[in-house]
């Protein structure tokens, strides 16, 4: 059987871990070729391991000292890294059923709503407006849906799936016609302009989130 | 706070450590270092929340016996299979604060917007590789975590470097805006003659360095790496052999532009020298 693209993506991958495993410091011509000898598993990739090993040895002469100042500690950019990472698990985990709701997905967690909403920034009303699916998915910004799928810990295809099915009633709901009414929806600048929930701060930081996320889109059309 | 995890009932992890199944180029299965075997045989038998696991992990480097960063790397992907989300939301965390050192040093020549851009990017790539069950990448930074770190940071730094200065340059409206241009102008020779080299062959490593930082500063990367592999490296120029990795092959270029851009590099080198900057410069 012949060899994949991927195949040979694992495999230069692996040589080049291999490659900076076996040297403290970026080899020369000379050590290169000598390491290259001893594996000729790799002699398809030797322009490409070459080239990284050039490329390794001329950053170590390029880059500031060791006596260099080391820029401090930010803690929002390892509190971006923490989320990034959160999302990456929720991706790679095993594959859950559909969500039914994101409420009933939070009781089986033994989770409470009001802590999910505040993980993904929202008030406990547009949380819930969302679980019934009561704001147009088209217009939830994807930052948002983001972080609702983190706080739920569901990917965000998840989600999105779960987001564009049909608006909910309320479960207790009763009503007297014959045909049950149909829930209306609406945008969700609409429900964060109307939301009595929200501080002036949350508020304004929503507005922001979906004018960001409009520019993206304008500019990515 | 302390985590919701802590607070459930506890589950033992099966011991023994789940063997590692990718293979080194000579065939061989990787194996752990001993000290990490014999921390897995530990650490093991303990449920997640315990504190003589957990609590050394917090303490990190200093630690009285620090869990090695390819024991976190075991942990986690075993957590991950098991469905232990709250233990591994804490232990990535844990885990991103050890390598954040390692990262801002490795990083620290970007501009600011590149340099988070770049951290973020390689400590997506290590948990990414530690998360993906599917394949055996995540593997190796159960043998050698920091040389797995290394080599991200490596990967990512190239890349940004030559973002960083390719934007640079159009932020600065050059005129030679393209990926090849450089602040010197084009110098084309016939001759076999290297003047380059005349002018290297007896420098030592400190001048020569410092010769490479300001070569960095006014040609395009990909030649400056070009006289780093033949006067640092010791790179053969070009061979008949077409299974020899000579500069030419590897950097995709004939020979003669590899003597073009020798030339420019010496004409740049002769002002440094003439200026008199080489001998503070090194």
């Amino acid at each position: 059987m012949s060899k994949t693209p991927d195949d040979e993506s694992r495999t230069l991958d692996a040589a080049l871990d291999e490659l900076v495993y076996s040297f403290d410091g970026a080899p020369n011509a000379a050590q290169l070729l000598a390491w290259l000898r001893e594996r000729p598993l790799y002699a398809p990739y030797r322009d490409e391991i070459a080239g990284y090993a050039a490329r390794w040895s001329l950053r170590a002469v390029l880059q500031p000292g060791p006596a260099s100042p080391i820029p401090a500690y930010d803690p929002a950019l390892v509190a971006r890294a923490v989320a990034a990472a959160a999302q990456v698990r929720i991706e790679t985990a095993p594959r859950h059923a559909p969500l039914r709701t994101i409420t009933e997905w939070l009781r089986e967690m033994g989770r409470p709503p009001a802590e999910a909403a505040r993980q993904a920034g929202v008030s406990v009303s547009l949380f819930a407006q969302l679980d019934r699916r009561l704001i147009d998915a088209e217009t939830i910004p994807p930052t948002v849906v983001a972080r609702l799928a983190a706080a739920i810990e569901r990917s965000v295809a998840d989600v999105r799936e779960y987001l564009v099915g049909g608006a909910m009633l309320p479960a207790a709901a009763q009503y007297r016609a014959a045909a049950p009414p149909t829930a209306r929806t609406h945008s969700f600048a609409d429900a964060v302009r109307d939301d009595p929930m929200l501080s002036a701060a949350e508020r304004g930081a929503l507005v922001a989130l979906i004018a960001a996320d409009q520019t993206d889109a304008d500019g990515a059309g | 706070m302390i985590p919701r995890w802590r607070r459930d009932s506890p589950r033992l992890l099966e011991p023994p450590p789940r063997p590692l199944q990718s293979r080194t180029s000579a065939g061989e299965v990787y194996r752990r270092l001993p000290e990490v075997e014999a921390q897995l045989d530990e650490l093991l038998h303990f449920p997640t929340h315990n504190p003589a696991l957990t609590t050394r992990i917090e303490a990190g480097n200093v630690a009285p016996e620090p869990v090695r960063m390819e024991a976190c790397a075991y942990f986690l992907r075993e957590w991950h299979r098991k469905g232990e989300t709250d233990a591994c939301a804490w232990l990535e965390t844990q885990m991103i604060g050890q390598m954040d050192g390692s990262l801002r040093r490795n990083l620290r020549a970007l501009d600011d917007l590149r340099r988070d851009d770049a951290y973020l990017e390689v400590s997506y790539r290590v948990l990414r590789a530690l998360y993906d069950l599917d394949r055996d990448a995540g593997e190796y930074y159960q043998v050698a975590f920091w040389s797995g770190v290394k080599r991200r940071c490596n990967d990512v730094y190239d890349a940004a470097y030559a973002k960083q200065r390719k934007e640079g340059r159009m932020r600065a409206a050059d005129p030679r805006d393209r990926d090849d241009a450089d602040d010197v102008p084009q110098v084309f020779v016939d001759a076999d003659a290297d003047p380059l080299h005349a002018l290297v062959k007896d420098a030592d490593t400190a001048w020569f360095d410092a010769a490479l930082r300001y070569l960095g500063t006014k040609m395009e990367p990909r030649r400056v790496q070009a006289v780093s592999m033949r006067y640092r490296d010791g790179y053969t120029q070009y061979s008949s052999n077409p299974d020899d990795v000579t500069m030419c092959s590897v950097l995709n270029v004939t020979d003669r532009t590899l003597r073009n851009w020798f030339a420019q590099a010496h004409t740049v080198l002769r002002g440094w020298i003439e200026e008199g900057n080489h001998e503070q410069d090194a």
